[in-house]
């Protein structure tokens, strides 16, 4: 896995980028929820509410670029053999971090998506994006600011992704309470994404990195 | 073995000590908070069923003698322990359940929130077990059956707070 993730990540991420366009590149191009597609299990059960969004999306973000900055400046001491174990043992315990720091400080809204922030462990969006650019960049100088780019802008991506839909489903279950049920969220996602493909398809840099 | 595979062992096992003493220590900062607020909650769950807003007669003494005992209890749910207070009024009826905590199925754990129309059954006794959510409606609705019997079977005096109760 991880020799195909090395020889994948050479060539759709070049060595030399700016953090600003790794940010944009992570956030928009590669958003993971509307372009690749990742971690749309919290996506979905969450984004019944704004605030139940905000609280996973700030949970998911602080995993996610705390194991990313931990992972990059460990990338040059951590064999590839015990890679994989070691990002899983860095998540886990960011996400345990943020479950406790939530239940110090946001005690309600933790009672609401308790089970969503305890399974931030097994997005596999943040466990692919932090293989990713750690293989990418080995241990190449300035690694570590673009790993604090390309996570904090997968983050905002992610958030951006979770904020439309509890926006969007919030709004519509004014009138129509279908639209913070489950069946709901099935039918939001896929009208946005729809649209976002539409949209996308009409701008250049998507159609090379689409479905990456 | 090859150096390589040592510093594996060594790497990994480092990093596991590390991320237990992360953990153990944010787990000491947070730990009186998380118990503060927990407690914080109980005691507004306690005001609700006790229909009183913000003057708080915390102590079951007080409540006892407005005729109402509330007894905190646990059943076991589909994720894990449920913890709930059942509210009695004088003559033994259930007067309002309140769930405090669980480990339920988000979602399928809405009818345990507060205002949900499947507890309010409780208190016309008009509970069923719910489509989609059976092991959890079935173990609330056991579980508060025992609390019932128990409640029952204690006659006079008044149980302690159940603030006080928890464990």
């Amino acid at each position: 896995m991880s020799a195909g993730a090395e020889r994948r990540g050479a060539v759709t991420v070049p060595a030399r980028e700016t953090a600003l366009r790794a940010f944009a590149r992570a956030a928009i191009e590669r958003n993971p929820a509307a372009v690749q597609l990742l971690g749309l299990c919290p996506l979905l059960a969450v984004s019944n509410t704004v605030a139940n969004a905000a609280g996973l999306a700030a949970a998911s973000a602080g995993v996610l670029i705390g194991s990313s900055l931990l992972a990059a400046a460990l990338s040059r001491v951590i064999p590839a053999e015990v890679r994989l174990p070691c990002y899983v043992l860095l998540i886990a315990t960011f996400t345990t971090v943020a479950m406790l720091l939530m239940q110090a400080y946001a005690f309600e809204l933790y009672q609401r998506i308790a089970l969503f922030v305890q399974i931030i462990v097994t997005n596999c969006m943040i466990l692919a994006h932090i293989e990713r650019s750690a293989t990418a960049g080995g241990a190449a100088a300035g690694s570590i600011v673009r790993a604090l780019a390309s996570s904090s802008g997968a983050a905002a991506g992610f958030a951006l992704a979770l904020l439309t839909m509890g926006a969007v489903r919030e709004f519509l279950a004014l009138g129509f309470p279908l639209a913070a049920m489950a069946p709901g969220a099935f039918l939001v996602a896929g009208v946005l994404l729809a649209m976002t493909r539409l949209v996308a398809g009409r701008i250049a840099p998507f159609r090379r990195s689409s479905t990456r | 073995m090859n150096r390589q595979a040592l510093q594996g062992v060594f790497v990994t096992a480092a990093l596991m000590a590390a991320a237990g003493a992360t953990l153990a220590g944010v787990q000491r900062l947070t730990d009186e908070r998380v118990r503060a607020n927990a407690l914080a909650s109980e005691r507004q769950v306690v005001r609700e069923l006790a229909g009183v807003a913000a003057t708080v007669p915390d102590d079951s003494l007080a409540l006892c003698e407005r005729g109402l005992v509330l007894r905190r209890d646990t059943t076991r749910g589909y994720g894990g322990e449920v913890d709930y207070i059942v509210a009695f009024a004088a003559d033994g009826r259930i007067a309002g359940v309140r769930v405090l905590q669980h480990a339920e199925t988000p979602g399928f754990a809405d009818i345990l929130l507060p205002g949900s129309n499947w507890l309010a059954g409780f208190e016309t006794g008009e509970v069923h077990a719910v489509t989609g959510a059976t092991i959890t409606s079935r173990a609330v609705i056991d579980g508060v059956g025992g609390t019932m019997r128990r409640h029952e079977a204690a006659t006079g005096a008044c149980p302690p707070a159940p603030s006080d109760a928890a464990p």
